[in-house]
């Protein structure tokens, strides 16, 4: 029978492998193209901004 | 009060390309379904460029978007947008994954088990017991009291153990409702909001 302290080490090591697990995927693809589309439309809106005077906060008021 | 200094919008880009991975095994051992958890992820992603203004540079952006990614889950949980569910790939593919430990623990019946726990203990024992953070750490990013976080870890523990010594499953870790075409029509509708 297993002591709870092995079950507690078991339960542990378990938990660390389910999480490094993930951490060892690659990124989706479409993550990264999700940020590069966030950082051109933020580029666009700063071109925007510059002829129409709009502040870039008021694109991000979103909570 | 000054305000704290923020990263510009490569730097802000950077760090939260390197919170991804971490998002991701927060998202799918809180929400226990690969598809749905990434489908959080992009979320918190979109959440937190919107609100990157706020972000102060030296903290840590893990913690940061870990709180945003929390409350998204529990607050599309209410919505029941996202539902927390047992994913058998998921659970065979970690199965295989390799483990370093002698006699480890079934990992498809620990992520199963998870699921049987309250969403509260199952936060807090993901937190503390996988994502490495402490009490104090995991207590800022559930908004709880320490001692709330002590308490749900340790419940947590316990439960897990009962579980995994008895093979004691209800059809809580079963369910699979799969919501995910609402959240990525969401997703495109924020992008184009934020792009126009």
């Amino acid at each position: 029978m297993k002591s709870k302290d092995d079950m507690q080490q078991r339960l542990g090591l378990g938990l660390k492998n389910m999480y490094l697990s993930v951490l060892e995927e690659p990124l989706p693809d479409d993550m990264l193209a999700l940020l590069d589309q966030l950082d051109d439309a933020d580029d666009n809106g700063d071109k925007n901004d510059k002829n129409n005077g709009a502040s870039r906060s008021d694109l991000n008021d979103q909570g | 009060m000054t305000k704290g200094k923020t990263l510009s919008s490569a730097q802000f880009k950077q760090e939260l390309a390197e919170a991804i991975p971490h998002l991701r095994a927060f998202g799918r051992s809180l929400a226990g379904d690969r598809d749905v958890a990434d489908d959080l992820v992009q979320d918190t992603l979109l959440k937190a460029w919107a609100a990157r203004d706020r972000f102060i540079a030296g903290t840590s952006m893990r913690a940061w978007t870990f709180v945003i990614l929390r409350n998204t889950f529990f607050s599309s949980m209410r919505r029941k947008k996202f539902t927390g569910n047992y994913d058998e790939l998921v659970a065979e593919r970690i199965l295989s994954a390799p483990a370093s430990q002698q006699d480890p623990l079934h990992l498809a019946d620990l992520q199963r088990a998870l699921m049987e726990l309250s969403d509260d203990q199952r936060e807090a024992i993901i937190l503390v017991g996988a994502g490495g953070y402490s009490y104090e750490e995991a207590a800022e990013i559930a908004n709880c009291a320490i001692g709330t976080m002590k308490s749900r870890v340790s419940r947590a523990r316990k439960t897990l153990e009962e579980i995994l010594d008895e093979g004691r499953f209800t059809s809580a870790s079963d369910g699979h409702e799969n919501l995910t075409a609402t959240a990525l029509e969401n997703i495109i509708g924020e992008v184009a909001k934020i792009g126009s």
